[in-house]
């Protein structure tokens, strides 16, 4: 316990504390810095084709050229990053279009809550669950940071392989009706994200001689053809055949207390996954929402409410991705090691402000900036908070212009936001084609989440699979070496066959079990 | 797109602080290049209408980096007017430089981003149909150097140690970093293994997305050996996290504790500059002007402190010299990298 006390200790008094931070970060230019970093950050996540990741990368030399001092710019970025967050998940929820990776298992539950009047909700809970978890990731960042420093070591190639695994086990929870059908989508995407040069041999793959397919299928674009493109082409048959089914009507703007409490435990289990998920450099991010969901549903859908508009399906994926967010600082603080694409231009900046983490403890070293990040960090949720009061009020207009205006225009948008990153044509084709595969799918109940959830992994899949190899000279049980990869290894398991095992502790029914299930596929 | 996105965002940025920047845009440079006049170059020097910097990358990069650093310095130093900087990503480059090559062969107010991933590309034909020679090479200010580091409690202590092992069993070391076979990272074991006479085809590599995974799986103890930059090195060894054999240099650097490959005998260096390219029909009153604003920048203490805070150490290669230099690196990777199938046809 004394790695605690001195943690306290640093946190509470040392001679640049947390309180100092909050000091330096709390003066009236940073707050409208930060009210004006949400806002524009959320504008920017709401545009299809721009994440988190760019709109930082371009914005920083933008702050260096304004003369912005270190704590500002830090609290201006820190704002910018929390609202392309949260401006994905708007979309997630309301259009059903996924901004980034971190954010697709949210259209799943979200998008149905917004079909049925019900995306104030929706969004507020997304908000409130990146507010709690991001604050607890935070805390646990402050406390807890240097031992579990220890753990982003222990997870090598054959373990992350092993995660990877694992957020494949959870699949069954996105597959919808047909595990089989699931398992499907699974695989189409492993196969999408083979296209590309190889990151071993640098070979070329699946390319068909497109240079811009060396660096593989970009997610944003396969998203949005999956998602948004087939919404449109499915919504204009429905028009055509007269099946139109409009909106519900948003009744109310804000969450219920008692929604509020329903979700409580969705937004601390996905926190906690999020968290410790996000430890993982590299795998982090991407997985922690497809984790946290597919977790939430396998212990907590009782009444088979998931991906019918279960509150929870929202809440959890959120907060975890917020989480895993705080939990990749980690290991960037602790080893200099960035974790997700974010974290390694936040490594840049931290090193042009004179800090290089990894170098001893940067909480001794450079305590000024490190406790002004985090106190920028709480700041930057809370002010994302409060500014969802009014936002989410506002967002929930835009459903009420009527779907044969919306549709269009929302599709009209995402093929000038997918051709202005690139200002490739090719990706506008790649875009209609996925629309077309998405439209088909869902005229045969394949479901689009595992094609992406495939799509995100695919890579390390195969990536952390060879390196474990190439590492031990062609060993298959290097994957079961170790605690760690057996204690995977029966996670996955239990996942995988979690009704199955809680009946044989109940003792029966399994029969009963068996004949559903196989009904089922 | 790109452009209006970026004004949009700095539209954005102005409001932020509404009085901060006093000059408009009312002092744009507007050179009569309608004019016939354009022969008589020398009453009427280059002046770009308007500078891009094309950086081959998403954003986020060391290309990045360069055009972005490079471009405002370009401002700030009063050579040009704002530089935009464009990320034109996909292949390696390959993307970029087919474009330019084939749609923006002549224009003056254009430079590339550059290092020695470049050159290695242009070197294994990555960059289909095109040649190093069909480009001008401007400069490079500033670079970083290979490293070649072990944890510490490794058992090799010296570099003479770790060449001693895998002299007598070339596959008993396993290597890694950032970059595939024939990429960056790994061009610093193909140039080692080479000057100890060892097949490199044997020694096992291992690739990572990107330096830090790779440091990762050193503390972890999946690989033996990574030969990484000194610039991401730094702090780790700083901490003791890692120990460096070697710098691929022929300088010792402040503050970073560890000899060169030159003081212990070796030939092999691994310098990654940062520089810029210019297209290969570029007037040479135009290339004169970049050589000579690119050599302002190096020169400028602002560029001393972003240089000295992304880790990098003084170069200073311009003109012919950046060329001649540049085209030589490309064939000897050219030569490198023929014996083990990494040269496109």
């Amino acid at each position: 316990m004394g790695w605690l006390l001195t943690s306290l200790n640093f946190v509470f008094a040392a001679d640049f504390n947390l309180w100092d931070g909050f000091v330096a970060a709390l003066t009236f230019e940073n707050l409208i810095l930060a009210v004006i970093g949400c806002l524009l950050g959320t504008l920017i996540g709401v545009l299809p084709g721009i994440g988190p990741i760019t709109g930082v990368a371009i914005l920083f030399p933008i702050t260096l050229g304004l003369g912005l001092g270190d704590a500002s710019t830090l609290i201006l970025l820190a704002s910018v990053y929390y609202g392309t967050q949260y401006g994905g998940s708007t979309t997630s929820i309301l259009l059903n279009v996924p901004g980034e990776a971190s954010s697709v298992v949210t259209t799943l539950d979200g998008y149905q809550m917004a079909k049925q009047g019900r995306a104030g909700p929706a969004l507020a809970i997304s908000a409130i669950g990146s507010f709690i978890a991001g604050i607890g990731a935070v805390i646990g960042l402050m406390l807890f940071g240097p031992p579990l420093a220890e753990i982003t070591v222990q997870f090598q190639s054959p373990e992350k392989f092993m995660v990877v695994i694992l957020a494949f086990a959870t699949v069954s929870s996105l597959a919808g009706k047909s595990l089989i059908k699931g398992l499907l989508a699974v695989v189409f995407g492993v196969m999408l994200a083979t296209v590309g040069a190889d990151l071993q041999t640098g070979v070329v793959r699946y390319t068909f001689g497109e240079l811009k397919l060396q660096e593989g299928l970009d997610f944003v674009i396969i998203a949005i053809g999956l998602f948004a493109v087939s919404e449109v082409l499915s919504l204009l048959e429905d028009k055509v055949l007269g099946e139109e089914t409009a909106f519900v009507k948003a009744e109310r703007i804000w969450v219920t207390f008692k929604e509020f409490m329903f979700s409580l435990g969705a937004i601390i289990r996905g926190g906690l996954v999020g968290f410790f998920i996000g430890l993982l450099p590299g795998t982090g991010a991407s997985v922690a929402g497809f984790m946290s969901y597919g977790l939430e549903r396998r212990f907590s859908d009782r009444d088979g409410t998931f991906g019918k508009g279960d509150i929870r399906g929202v809440a959890a994926p959120e907060s975890a991705n917020n989480a895993a967010a705080g939990g990749s600082l980690i290991p960037l603080f602790t080893l200099g090691i960035p974790g997700s694409g974010t974290t390694a231009v936040l490594l840049g900046i931290l090193i042009s402000m004179g800090i290089r983490p990894g170098s001893g403890n940067v909480f001794e070293d450079s305590p000024e900036l490190i406790w002004t990040l985090i106190a920028s960090m709480f700041i930057g949720n809370a002010i994302l908070l409060l500014l969802n009061f009014p936002l989410v009020n506002v967002f929930v207009q835009i459903l009420r212009i009527p779907t044969w205006f919306l549709m269009p225009v929302i599709l009209v948008i995402s093929y000038i936001g997918v051709y202005s990153v690139n200002n490739s044509s090719l990706d506008i084709t790649i875009m209609t084609i996925f629309g077309v595969i998405g439209y088909f799918a869902r005229k045969m109940d394949v479901p689009l989440a595992p094609i992406l959830l495939g799509l995100i992994l695919g890579d390390d899949l195969e990536q952390n699979f060879r390196r474990s190899l190439l590492a031990d000279d062609g060993n298959y049980l290097t994957f079961l070496n170790g605690p760690l990869n057996i204690g995977l290894a029966i996670a996955v398991v239990v996942v995988l066959f979690l009704p199955q095992i809680l009946d044989l502790i109940r003792g029966g029914r399994i029969k009963e079990e068996f004949a559903d299930s196989s009904a089922e596929v | 797109m790109h452009r209006l996105r970026r004004v949009f965002i700095l539209v954005l940025g102005l409001a932020l602080v509404a009085a901060a920047c006093g000059n408009g845009d009312s002092d744009a440079e507007t050179d009569t290049t309608a004019a016939p006049t354009t022969t008589a170059a020398s009453s009427e020097p280059f002046a770009p209408e308007s500078p891009e910097c094309v950086a081959p990358s998403d954003p986020g990069g060391g290309w990045d980096f360069t055009c972005r650093t490079i471009g405002f310095l370009f401002e700030n130093q009063g050579s040009t007017g704002n530089v935009i900087t464009t990320n034109q990503p996909g292949g390696g480059g390959a993307v970029a430089f087919a474009d330019i090559a084939a749609n923006r062969s002549d224009d003056n107010d254009l430079t590339i981003a550059a290092s020695p991933a470049t050159a290695i590309r242009f070197a294994q034909n990555q960059y289909t149909g095109l040649e190093a020679d069909q480009f001008r090479w401007i400069g490079a200010i500033g670079a970083d150097f290979g490293v070649i580091s072990v944890r510490p409690d490794s058992p090799f202590t010296t570099l003479d140690e770790l060449v001693a092992a895998v002299k007598a069993d070339p596959g008993s070391v396993v290597f890694g970093g950032g970059s595939p076979q024939g990429g960056q990272d790994h061009f610093k074991v193909l140039l080692l293994m080479t000057e100890i006479g060892v097949d490199p085809a044997l020694v096992p590599w291992v690739a990572y997305d990107g330096g830090g995974e790779a440091q990762n799986a050193l503390f972890g103890g999946e690989i033996e050996v990574f030969t990484g930059d000194v610039s991401e090195t730094f702090g780790s060894l700083e901490a003791g996290d890692l120990r460096v054999l070697a710098v691929l240099g022929d300088q010792r650097i402040d503050g970073y504790d560890a000899p060169t490959s030159i003081e212990l005998g070796y030939t092999t260096i691994f310098p990654i500059w940062r520089g810029l390219l210019a297209p290969g029909d570029m007037s040479d009153e135009a290339y004169d002007f970049w050589v000579d604003a690119l050599g302002k920048v190096e020169a400028s203490p602002e560029w001393a402190v972003a240089r000295a805070d992304n880790g990098l150490l003084p170069l200073r290669l311009m003109g012919d010299d950046f060329t001649a230099y540049a085209l030589d690196a490309v064939d000897s990777f050219r030569t490198l990298s023929l014996p083990y199938g990494l040269v496109a046809p």
